[in-house]
């Protein structure tokens, strides 16, 4: 009988309606995708739909499905999940680079064959390649990421990126990739620090888990310390592997998360923008 | 809440800021049910943005009013922090003044926003008027201003004409992605409901070339 592949993440996402898209009758234009390879290797992907596209909600999807693909791809012609130590800066981020640009390419050619406009499936991408050893990360727009050591200590993966109105961002399908600066519009990291749990998510609830308005007593002045809030986060993680150790099932898990994304509290309920997050904690004796 | 469930606290983040401003024709021409009409419709927005948690969180509105001169009634603020003014009518039509008076504002509040740190959301500018502007107005030059800075996305531009409103000048003056629109008898209520519900739109929605606003079907139509 083959031997079941063993889990080391339990990995819990979804993406639901902000109240905004509820009122006004408009689709959920997060997507969001995970999935766990082999030896404590996966991939988290959440892509968030330009608001100002009609068909940013198709983009999404299509960006996290395909996405998964060519990165699935990446780590599996690499053998990344056999290896010792992850790949250097540099290689990670050709490889990302390419990647999304093949990504956006190929959304082209599906908005050609579905007679659209590029722009209409406008979306941003996040993606979290997540191993025991660390993490490789790479994004286009905006949206946050971060990850906790084994001290319980919150980190961010990347930076979002704003244009100079708060709502304002760039996509997967902008204008980039010609740019001899592309480089400014796609981050790539290699975080060689081995992680006890990690997050992705769309901006819709970065107001309500990081930290991204504060003020600044010697400069006087608000700023972005893009900091993952240690109280939101622990007491998250602290639930999923609790519920995990309680031996509830997935689905179970996932109805739970889905209940928190939609009513968590107060502020999370009102937020008017889809919310999206994934949150991954690690197992190192197995998840069974 | 069940055991078993997900808890967290959130941290306290300063909410990120949208200018709305109103230049708001108040000549005499207003004298009577417009005056009367706009009076109650900016209370009934206020009541709207009041009853919407975000948006009176993040929505600024700084009102200007002109007639044969132009005043800032109320600087940018948060709707809590201040009450709707009663407006009163007379006078002439010195809107382009009010327009220039509005530009100004943007700028300098986004200077503001800027040096203070502050994240903000693309400004609203709507003029609402009645009339035929002063003959001294230079309706030209501020809409060629108008054009460019709407081009460079300083800000968004509401012409809306009611009653007696020359529309051929507030087609001359809006840009192209917002053309202008005739209030429909004196739907003043509507209109704010809709600058709520479109304040609501901006305040969460991604910026892109293409600005998704509500319908406006319930008070105005198109000026063709």
């Amino acid at each position: 009988m083959a031997k079941k592949k063993q889990k080391l993440w339990v990995v819990v996402g979804d993406s639901v309606m902000g109240l905004n898209h509820v009122k006004n009758n408009i689709p959920c234009q997060d997507s969001h995708l995970y999935e766990e390879m082999e030896n404590g290797w996966g991939i988290a992907i959440v892509a968030d739909g330009a608001g100002s596209a009609d068909y940013s909600h198709q983009g999404s999807q299509f960006v996290v499905k395909e996405g998964m693909s060519l990165f699935k791809k990446i780590v599996t012609e690499n053998k990344w999940t056999t290896s010792k130590k992850l790949p250097e800066q540099d290689k990670w981020h050709k490889l990302a680079k390419t990647s999304l640009k093949q990504l956006r390419n190929m959304l082209a050619k599906e908005a050609k064959q579905t007679n659209k406009e590029l722009g209409q499936l406008a979306s941003t991408i996040m993606v979290a390649i997540f191993s025991p050893l660390g993490i490789l990360c790479t994004h286009i727009g905006d949206g946050r990421g971060g990850y906790s050591n084994s001290k319980g200590e919150w980190k961010p993966l990347f930076t979002p990126w704003k244009g100079e109105y708060a709502n304002e961002t760039i996509f997967l399908t902008s204008d980039i990739w010609a740019d001899k600066e592309v480089n400014k519009f796609v981050e790539s990291k290699v975080i060689n620090e081995k992680p006890f749990a990690f997050t992705l998510m769309s901006d819709g609830l970065e107001m309500h888990s990081f930290e991204c308005s504060v003020w600044d007593e010697k400069e006087e002045k608000y700023y972005d310390p893009n900091r993952p809030y240690q109280k939101f986060f622990n007491p998250v993680v602290n639930g999923l592997v609790q519920m995990k150790q309680n031996r509830m099932t997935d689905d179970e898990i996932k109805g739970k998360w889905n209940k928190f994304l939609r009513e968590g509290n107060e502020k999370i309920k009102n937020e008017p923008d889809d919310k999206t997050m994934i949150i991954g904690a690690y197992f190192p004796n197995g998840t069974s | 809440m069940a055991a078993n469930d997900f808890l967290a606290e959130t941290p306290e983040n300063f909410e990120q800021k949208c200018l709305c401003i109103l230049v708001l024709d108040v000549s005499g021409s207003m004298i009577g049910n417009p005056i009367q009409q706009l009076n109650e419709g900016l209370q009934r927005f206020k009541q709207q943005v009041m009853n919407d948690e975000i948006a009176s969180q993040r929505l600024e509105i700084c009102i200007i009013t002109f007639s044969g001169r132009v005043a800032c009634i109320q600087e940018p603020s948060l709707i809590h922090n201040f009450e709707m003014p009663t407006l009163k009518a007379g006078g002439s039509t010195a809107l382009v003044d009010g327009l220039r008076r509005a530009i100004l504002k943007v700028t300098t509040r986004k200077n503001w926003y800027k040096q203070t740190g502050q994240p903000y959301y693309r400004p609203f500018v709507i003029m609402i008027t009645d009339g035929e502007p002063d003959a001294d107005q230079d309706v030209k030059g501020v809409s060629q201003d108008i054009d460019i800075r709407v081009d460079n996305k300083e800000f968004l531009f509401f012409p809306i004409g009611v009653q007696d409103a020359n529309m051929d000048v507030l087609r001359q003056l809006s840009h192209r992605s917002t053309p202008p629109m005739m209030l429909r008898g004196l739907n003043f209520n509507e209109f704010f409901q809709w600058l709520s519900n479109s304040v609501s739109v901006i305040t969460k929605s991604k910026e892109g070339d293409k600005v998704n606003l509500p319908d406006t079907s319930g008070w105005g139509q198109i000026a063709i």
